[in-house]
């Protein structure tokens, strides 16, 4: 499975965000506005089941996980 | 931590038995003073206004152990107390009153004759201490007072000269006095063994050294009798027989102890820490208490009421030949002193300028004087970027190389005569009730420290006559020493009194 | 080393003295013992010393870390005020607030270095964080500065939001702080096996309960990594993972945990007290928190900026239907709040008024802005005494039957966002700065708890490009997130724009 397109097609699809080309693998998802914070909790959630992961406080603390490059990062270190 | 009767109320825990205040009829130990003073409370609040807070109440006693139970009773009311000197003329404590607008006045027996028999409008409740102590404590509402106060409410009003002959009341904060017994106790090591002197009457602010450096620490504080001060020789046995071993005198009790030669056969055994302020120390004096009582501490404090008594102060640290100025010191920690140049600027080293004080001991103002407040309490004219506000004492000094304030003087028509602040205003609006008078100037004459008043009048005066009269009006340290009576005045182009020839013409007159 | 706390800095001197050993605060990559703590706050602070800074501000510009706690004590061991900056504060903005601060330097990375080429500095030294903690350290030299600190003297200056554009510098001064703290640790009972999880960015008040409650107490405090408020359903996890006992958050962190359901899946028995302050908590949510975590003490605290974070509060002691508001309680120690009716008079139980606040937390007033100091920063309109100066909040409130006191709004144009004080003609200044706009109005949509924006234009506008370009003035948190974009903004007849007819546009569109 490619992750990094999985998430992609998630984030574009959840977020309305379309074919807007100023998104890319290496966007801040939350400066840049696409993603708000409850957004944030969508993603986790999608993460979680898709992968069948467990996100803990400690990633968060190891971890950026702010554009889908370093999400995806995560999960490879997961499944 | 937010009002000083929190402070006490830590010391009646921790030293209930301790005997917190003693007078030649009595004494009482903390425990004692906290019952009597929340019994009085609990009478002064059922004589407050509903809903009002920081309602003055006014306290017109001889010094005593009662005077201090008083206080602490009306603080207890969250309100603040205001000392009236007890030999306080009738007509300036009417005008007192009328300014300062009390809830009552509290005073024993003859208190009440005296303001009864004067036939005065006192325009507000006279009660008996006696009474109040026999009323039934409310706990509960000075809980709930003391709950809503704030520590910058109010917790005295002291009077002072003022220039228009109506005397100021200074208002000073609860914060105020916890800073500065907080900087006594630690700096001159005030503890339960600590045994003051008291020499000030409680209408002077260098009683609060006295009193909250006792009450917030257990320590005792001794009502030395007013009489024993101009005796000397009986005094030091006093202080011995009451194990005195911290005293802040003014200067002219210390001159004349030092001058009595009592200390040469006599010394005041326990005493360990001698702390002075009020008016200019000579370093003559000084040191015959120097040489007499080598092992004590010496400290010269200055400060204005305004600033809650203190801001300078200095250690004595080295000797000081009989002719030099001692210093007035470094300035009190959380208290800032700056020197300003008349264009407003900060003064450098060795340059002379305007003692002003900054920090939470400047006081709230004058009572009711919106006006006079705000122009001795300013914004602090260096500081544009916030609010500052800056109290300007009218006394010049400069700064030594080694930072230590120097006092030169004052910057206009008010000095100090025996620790008494004075405005010649005062005197000289007060002169002009005396029958015959037409127009007065006051001078002070700093060589003989005595007040010289010029009288243009219809009749023949005498200095003796003319007090009896002033008396009724200024209290008695203000009167004049001698009377110039005069057919005209000197005047300057705007008309005005030229203080600067007269002065000349009486000085010639004198060689 | 005087034992007075003329400076909030004392504190730190006190916690490494008896928690030396013990460590006091700690982030993501690193952490520090109190004694570490204060060394490299010497180190830096001897710095800024020796850089010239005079007590002039200084601007912390770095990312959330503990290098910001060194810095700020750091500067205040350097005798002056300091000011944070959020690291990702529109450049813009930070040039303005530099234009009004006129700071003396600004401590901040090499990264952000760079950035500061861009803007205009007014002269401002940029010191680099890791070189001023690399020094040595001269007490001497920091101690003869610090004692010279009075604690009426600016602690910090914290930039809210101003309704010209401009951003307002509150300045609190040490006492409000310290008076603070001993207060919070007092009344929830801190100590130093507390572990506090800060929640607050530094340059919002909530962060000085946090910073300065653990070093009064010695607790320790964890400032929780960034990441944490976009995946805010971690936070529980965090919290039992760091044995995390107390909390002081906004609401909306608040409501957003809640609303993950985390709560019921992690269990956190370490944790005691749950603390809220920065907008209204709705019981919705609490309930939710009561429930999962029944033996925490929860309490609302309220307050602005203007009087040092917090004025009031209330421990919640009852069950609350989730529809319920919850009181803001009673003032805190030391804090008087006045609720004033429209004609300035004290409004009856259960009036409307504004609340008005006084007591040594009032802050010093708005830096370098001394007109809006004067309007905001008033003498109590019920005193004509003396000088006392009450904050009016500009929110509207009423004391409820049980003598608590009820929050209502606002009564102008500033809102609260996620506890951020926003005013919508910031919001206006800066969307006129767009092209192609002609006038704009930022409406708050209560319902929905944003802030819709509208244009005036003939363009084509997107929501995204639209912040991207609000983001050089303007930080995130004041970012709208609905725009509207019109041929022509309705107007009322006197000629200003109809906010009451585009407030009802919105409504009718929720419909």
């Amino acid at each position: 499975m490619d992750v990094e397109k999985t998430i992609e097609e998630y984030i574009r699809d959840a977020f309305e965000i379309g074919d807007d080309p100023e998104l890319t693998r290496d966007t801040h998802l939350f400066d840049e506005g696409f993603v708000d914070s409850l957004g944030a909790l969508q993603i986790v959630r999608f993460l979680e089941e898709t992968f069948s992961i467990q996100i803990t406080q400690k990633d968060l603390v190891l971890y950026p996980m702010n554009t889908i490059n370093e999400i995806a990062a995560v999960v490879h270190e997961k499944i | 931590m937010n009002t000083v009767i929190a402070r006490f109320k830590d010391t009646v825990k921790k030293f209930p038995d301790n005997i917190a205040v003693e007078d030649m009829d009595g004494s009482m130990t903390y425990r004692e003073l906290d019952n009597v003073s929340e019994a009085a409370a609990g009478g002064i609040i059922s004589l407050l206004p509903e809903g009002k807070r920081n309602v003055p109440v006014m306290v017109y006693l001889p010094r005593s152990v009662a005077s201090v139970a008083s206080f602490l009773a009306v603080l207890k009311t969250g309100g603040p107390y205001v000392p009236v000197d007890y030999q306080v003329p009738l007509k300036r404590f009417l005008s007192m009153t009328a300014k300062v607008g009390p809830a009552l006045i509290v005073t024993d027996e003859d208190g009440r004759e005296r303001l009864r028999d004067s036939g005065l409008d006192w325009g507000t409740e006279i009660c008996l201490y006696g009474e109040l102590i026999q009323a039934r404590p409310r706990p509960d509402e000075t809980a709930k007072r003391l709950d809503g106060a704030v520590d910058t409410d109010p917790a005295y009003i002291m009077h002072t000269s003022g220039s228009t002959g109506e005397p100021k009341g200074v208002v000073i904060s609860h914060r105020g006095i916890e800073d500065y017994a907080d900087w006594l106790i630690e700096e001159f090591g005030i503890d339960e063994t600590s045994v003051f002197g008291l020499q000030s009457g409680f209408h002077f602010d260098n009683c609060v050294l006295d009193m909250y450096g006792s009450l917030f620490t257990g320590g005792k504080m001794v009502i030395i009798p007013e009489v024993l001060f101009m005796y000397p020789t009986k005094l030091i046995p006093f202080m011995n027989e009451r194990k005195i071993n911290t005293v802040f005198w003014v200067p002219t009790v210390m001159i004349s102890v030092a001058n009595s030669g009592v200390l040469g056969e006599i010394r005041p055994e326990y005493l360990s820490t001698v702390l002075f302020a009020g008016e200019v120390m000579p370093a003559r004096q000084l040191n015959v208490w120097r040489r007499a009582m080598p092992d004590c501490l010496y400290a010269n404090l200055y400060g204005p009421t305004e600033i809650t008594v203190d801001c300078l102060f200095y250690v004595v640290d080295r000797e000081f030949s009989d002719g030099e100025a001692i210093p007035i010191g470094r300035d009190c920690p959380n208290s800032r002193v700056l020197l300003l140049k008349e264009d407003g600027s900060l003064a450098g080293v060795g340059e002379e300028g305007e003692i002003c004080v900054v920090g939470c001991g400047v006081g709230l103002g004058y009572w009711n004087e919106p006006e006079l407040t705000a122009r001795a309490f300013v914004q602090n004219p260096l500081n544009k970027k916030y609010r500052e506000i800056m109290y300007r004492t009218g006394d010049i000094g400069y700064r030594t190389a080694e930072g230590l304030v120097m006092y030169v003087g004052r910057r206009d028509n008010q000095f100090k005569l025996r620790g008494n602040r004075i405005e010649l205003g005062e005197i000289e609006q007060n002169s002009l009730l005396v029958p015959g008078v037409e127009r007065v100037c006051a001078l002070f004459d700093g060589e003989s420290q005595e007040i010289v008043l010029f009288v243009k009048a219809k009749t023949e005066l005498t200095l003796r006559k003319f007090n009896l009269e002033l008396k009724k009006y200024i209290p008695k340290y203000m009167l004049p020493g001698r009377l110039v009576v005069v057919e005209d005045f000197p005047y300057n182009r705007n008309n005005k009194i030229d203080r600067g020839a007269l002065k000349e013409i009486y000085l010639s007159k004198e060689n | 080393m005087a034992s007075t706390l003329n400076s909030a800095v004392r504190l730190l001197d006190l916690a490494a003295g008896r928690y030396g050993s013990k460590v006091g605060v700690a982030d993501a990559s690193s952490e520090l013992t109190f004694a570490r703590l204060r060394e490299l706050a010497l180190r830096a602070g001897t710095r800024l010393i020796r850089e010239g800074v005079q007590g002039a501000p200084v601007i912390v510009y770095l990312d959330k870390s503990v290098n910001c706690i060194v810095s700020f004590m750091a500067v205040m061991y350097s005798g002056g005020p300091y000011v944070p900056a959020a690291a990702d504060i529109p450049l813009q903005r930070l040039e303005k607030i530099i234009a009004n601060l006129e700071p003396g330097c600004i401590i901040t990375d090499t990264a952000k270095a760079a950035a500061l080429d861009g803007i205009e500095l007014g002269g401002a030294k940029v010191l680099i964080y890791d070189e001023t903690v690399g020094g040595e350290i001269d007490e001497s030299l920091v101690y003869s500065r610090l004692n010279g600190v009075v604690d009426t003297d600016p602690i910090y200056i914290m930039y809210t939001s101003g309704s010209t554009g401009t951003p307002k510098g509150v300045t609190v001064c040490h006492r409000g702080v310290i008076d603070y703290v001993s207060w919070t640790s007092s009344t929830f009972g801190l100590t130093s096996e507390d572990v506090l999880a800060n929640q607050a960015p530094f340059y919002f008040d909530n962060s000085i309960f946090d910073i300065y409650g653990c070093l009064i107490t010695g607790a320790k405090l964890i400032i929780i990594p960034e990441q944490f408020f976009v995946y805010q359903n971690m936070l529980p996890e965090f919290l039992r993972d760091n044995g995390v006992t107390t909390i002081f958050w906004v609401p909306t962190v608040m409501i957003n945990v809640a609303n993950s359901h985390e709560l019921e899946k992690v269990e956190l028995p370490k944790l005691k007290r749950v603390l809220f302050c920065g907008e209204v908590m709705p019981n919705l949510q609490l309930n939710m928190w009561r429930r999962a975590l029944p033996d925490c003490i929860y309490a609302n605290l309220y307050g602005p900026t203007e009087i040092t974070d917090v004025c009031s509060y209330y421990i919640v002691d009852r069950e609350f239907e989730d529809h319920e508001p919850l009181p803001i309680g009673r003032a805190c120690k030391n804090m008087r709040l006045v609720i004033l009716d429209e004609n300035n008079n004290e409004a009856a139980p259960g009036e409307k008024g504004e609340l008005c606040v006084i007591g040594s937390g009032v802050a010093l007033g708005y830096w370098n802005e001394l007109e809006l100091t004067a309007r905001a920063f008033v003498q109590n309109p019920l005193n004509p005494s003396y000088n006392e100066w009450m904050y009016r909040t500009g929110d509207i409130a009423y004391v409820g039957g049980d003598g608590l006191i009820m929050y209502c709004g606002r009564k102008d144009f500033q809102i609260k966002i996620k506890g951020n004080r926003v005013e919508l003609g910031e919001i206006e200044a800066a969307a006129m700065c767009l092209e192609n706009v002609q006038n704009v109005c930022a409406v708050f949509d209560a319902e929905n708890e944003r802030i819709v924006l509208f244009l005036e234009s003939k363009g084509d506008f997107k929501l995204r490009t639209i912040n991207k370009e609000l983001l050089k003035y303007i930080p995130k948190y004041m970012l709208p997130s609905a725009l509207r974009v019109m041929e022509k903004l309705p107007h009322t007849a006197n000629d200003k724009i109809d906010r009451k007819t585009l407030g009802a546009m919105l409504r009718e569109e929720g419909l």
